[in-house]
């Protein structure tokens, strides 16, 4: 049996950014939640057909919803009912007390069975239904049909399901019948499901513009706990984030005092957007975590002008659920202490310095690893990948390979006799094993053709060096370090 | 006669100095018992390094001084045999890599898993001691390999090897040393910091200070083998520890030579 709870507002003004806060906040208790202004003017609608369980029966579900709601200080009616728009009809029109008016009245559970279930159950309704009572409104009627049904002396649904289908049909066309089968069930009504990924942005605009560095950062911690807030509830965790200051115009050299403004400019004109963004390397909704990632990058930044909006977004991504460990101390690893420092470290010393090694079965000893960022702006993927990447090494690398190699292979001579020259020494060489011969890179226009060879010196040190093939100059490539 | 006086007396002073570095440690280790395996002695190898070690091995929560003589002595190649015994708890490995010439194949080649490597490429000497920081601090780090003296601007912004010279290097300096050593006490991870040689006489907070000189190498045509093979040798002498185990090496137990196998690399006593 489906059961539909409708939460219908009282003010009649009242907008959609509001009807998405409620579905929000109604969104712990079932996964589908409706909002269609149009359709379902002020109102947000819950399908509760499988969390009844869930939550000790109808009766207890409907009073926590309520009373959560009413918490919060809304002003509402609410109903439950067997189809979204006998809720409705129930919400907006039902009797004061027994329905819920501002949803803190009890509903019997007996009373909330509407039959309106099968889509083959006859008309009329039963008696003891609870839409009987309801003015015609109720059913979401074209304004003309309900004047011709209360010129005709039909005032109530009870009045409209008395009067035979037929009939209704051909004297007041398909739309009533429409009409009165989607509230009672005969014809499905889809719950206009709301979009559960809300964009996760907050705002704050000061009073006056400031300059002041305690009053920014003050407002941006607020503004991170509210995003965190909004993050927890919607059990998603920041990739992200977004700061866009609105600044006034630019100030004149480094002066960070109020700026003079062109004249004849308004003030509209003398703003200017300023921006930046900071990457997570796991999605995260820990306020504390997030200010200090914005703070550290705050600190760095000249701020063209007083400051006078600030608005925060966050790109998110699901939380990975955490297991409490009962046991655990606390300061057991836990892997939001390497995301933690990882999201540091890239945040003050930008993400393309702090990097996973990636190894590339290339056999041009340059190319045979590359650097990616672990914090990626762009990318979906969170965390160390599973898989264990060329691990151990296949092919190509078993050959020894230096820890330390050369940015810019260093020019030795056009040809290594017993000695060589490094960093103003002579080093003599007492041994060198090789070549190890690497042709490579021909499809890349560039073909490299090396004889590398490892040589020891007299110390006792080691370095990779090559010569240039066919008969080119000898580099040093490599110091065994 | 008086010269076993004055060796036990020697002895004793040393014991009771193990003693108090020791008990120190220990308090320091036990304040905070969060960490379960901050105490875990992780060794270095090299069993034959490990033995002139005071506990066997390096002990996490400190940090471990490897002085190299010349460019290619090995000392690096140490290191990171130490690292991948130590990162072998699924912990992290960072590698602060200022100038960009660190070649991680090298690093993975000696059994650092790639998917627990991170590298980073500080940007100037106040980042980079930064970023140490930050990685001996964090616990989910099990070691930091780092060349504090080394210190040179060369990013790779497109994720390949350009270079860049920009300039910084300086020492490390004494109070950023012991902000150092505060921080992996912290994070009860190894901090292995490869140093020149130049600076063997200057005060350090590391536990262990070693100094690796390389040894000519010796041709080895052992039977069994079709082909010679060339084995790396050096000599690992232990400059200082701190804090003592159950056994202080004697003065004669101080140096210990130590042979790389050409491949698969392998190391053992001389």
């Amino acid at each position: 049996m489906n059961r539909f709870v409708c939460i219908k507002l009282d003010d009649s003004a009242v907008s959609v950014e509001t009807l998405q806060t409620v579905a929000a906040r109604c969104q712990q208790f079932t996964p589908l939640v409706g909002i269609d202004p149009d359709v379902f003017p002020q109102s947000v609608l819950l399908d509760i057909t499988r969390v009844v369980d869930l939550f000790g029966g109808e009766a207890a579900l409907f009073q926590r919803i309520a009373g959560e709601l009413r918490a919060e200080g809304w002003q509402f009616r609410a109903a439950v009912a067997g189809t979204p728009g006998a809720a409705w009809a129930l919400a907006g029109y039902g009797k004061s007390g027994k329905w819920g008016v501002d949803g803190h009245a009890a509903i019997p559970s007996q009373a909330t069975g509407l039959n309106a279930v099968a889509p083959c159950s006859s008309l009329p309704a039963p008696r003891s239904s609870p839409l009987n009572p309801l003015p015609l409104s109720a059913l979401r009627l074209p304004e003309p049909i309900i004047a011709l049904l209360h010129s005709l002396g039909v005032w109530r649904i009870e009045q409209l399901a008395a009067l035979p289908r037929r009939e209704l049909s051909s004297r007041f066309g398909p739309e009533l019948l429409d009409c009165l089968d989607r509230v009672t069930g005969r014809l499905p009504e889809p719950l206009p499901a709301w979009d559960p990924l809300p964009s996760f942005e907050v705002h704050w605009s000061a009073e006056f513009p400031t300059t002041r560095r305690e009053t920014i950062e003050a407002a941006l911690e607020h503004l991170v706990r509210r995003l965190a807030v909004m993050l927890t509830r919607a059990s998603r965790g920041a990739m992200r984030l977004e700061c866009r200051l609105t600044c006034q115009g630019k100030g004149k050299g480094d002066s960070p005092h109020l700026p003079e403004r062109p004249e004849g400019c308004c003030a509209q004109m003398g703003t200017v957007p300023f921006s930046f963004s900071l990457g997570l390397f796991r999605p995260t909704a820990w306020a504390k975590h997030l200010f200090d990632l914005l703070q550290v990058r705050f600190e760095s930044l000249q701020l063209p002008g007083a400051v006078e909006a600030i608005r925060l977004a966050a790109t998110t991504a699901p939380l990975e659920l955490r297991q409490q460990e009962m046991f655990a101390g606390k300061g057991r690893v836990q892997p939001y202490h390497l995301a933690g420092l990882i999201d540091r470290l890239s945040n003050r010393l930008g993400q393309t310095r702090v990097v996973r090694v990636r190894l590339i079965p290339d056999a041009q000893p340059e190319l045979a690893c590359h650097y990616s960022p672990l914090v990626e702006t762009t990318a979906r993927s969170t965390g160390f990948s599973r898989k264990r990447n060329g691990f151990p090494p296949k092919g190509g690398t078993t050959n020894i390979r230096p820890l330390r190699l050369l940015i810019e292979p260093l020019r030795l001579s056009s040809e290594l006799g017993e000695q060589f020259s490094l960093a103003g020494r002579q080093q003599r060489i007492v041994r060198r094993i090789g070549p190890e011969r690497i042709e490579t890179g021909w499809w890349r226009g560039h073909i490299v053709a090396r004889d590398y060879y490892r040589i020891e010196t007299a110390t006792g040190c080691w370095y990779w060096v090559f010569r240039r093939l066919p008969d080119g100059p000898w580099f040093l490539h490599g110091i065994f370090d | 006669m008086g010269g076993t006086c004055q060796h036990l007396q020697i002895e004793a002073l040393r014991a009771q100095l193990a003693h108090w570095e020791g008990a120190a440690a220990w308090q320091k280790t036990f304040a905070d018992p969060s960490l379960p395996d901050r105490t875990a002695v992780v060794s270095s190898g090299c069993p034959a390094l490990d033995r002139i070690l005071p506990e066997n091995g390096f002990r996490r929560g400190t940090l471990v001084e490897l002085l190299s003589g010349f460019p290619g002595s090995g000392a690096a190649t140490l290191a990171f045999r130490a690292a991948a015994c130590t990162c072998r708890d699924g912990r992290a490995a960072v590698v602060l890599d200022p100038r960009g010439e660190f070649y991680p194949p090298a690093a993975i080649a000696q059994g650092i898993e790639p998917a627990r490597l991170i590298v980073i490429h500080p940007d100037n000497q106040a980042d980079h001691t930064w970023a140490l920081d930050q990685a001996l601090r964090c616990p989910a780090v099990a070691v930091a390999v780092a060349w504090p003296d080394r210190t040179r601007h060369a990013p790779r912004d497109d994720g390949s090897r350009h270079a860049e010279h920009g300039g910084y290097g300086s020492k490390l300096d004494g109070r950023t040393f012991r902000r150092l050593q505060l921080a992996v006490e912290q994070g009860g991870g190894l901090g292995l910091l490869i140093r020149p040689a130049t600076v063997r006489n200057e005060p350090s907070w590391a536990d262990v200070r070693l100094l690796v000189e390389p040894l000519p190498c010796v041709q080895m045509a052992p039977r069994g083998y079709p082909v010679p093979f060339i084995t790396r040798r050096m000599r690992v002498v232990l400059l200082r520890c701190r804090g003592g185990g159950h056994r202080v090496p004697m003065v004669g137990e101080q140096a210990v030579e130590v042979e790389i196998d050409d491949e698969p690399l392998r190391l053992h006593q001389a």
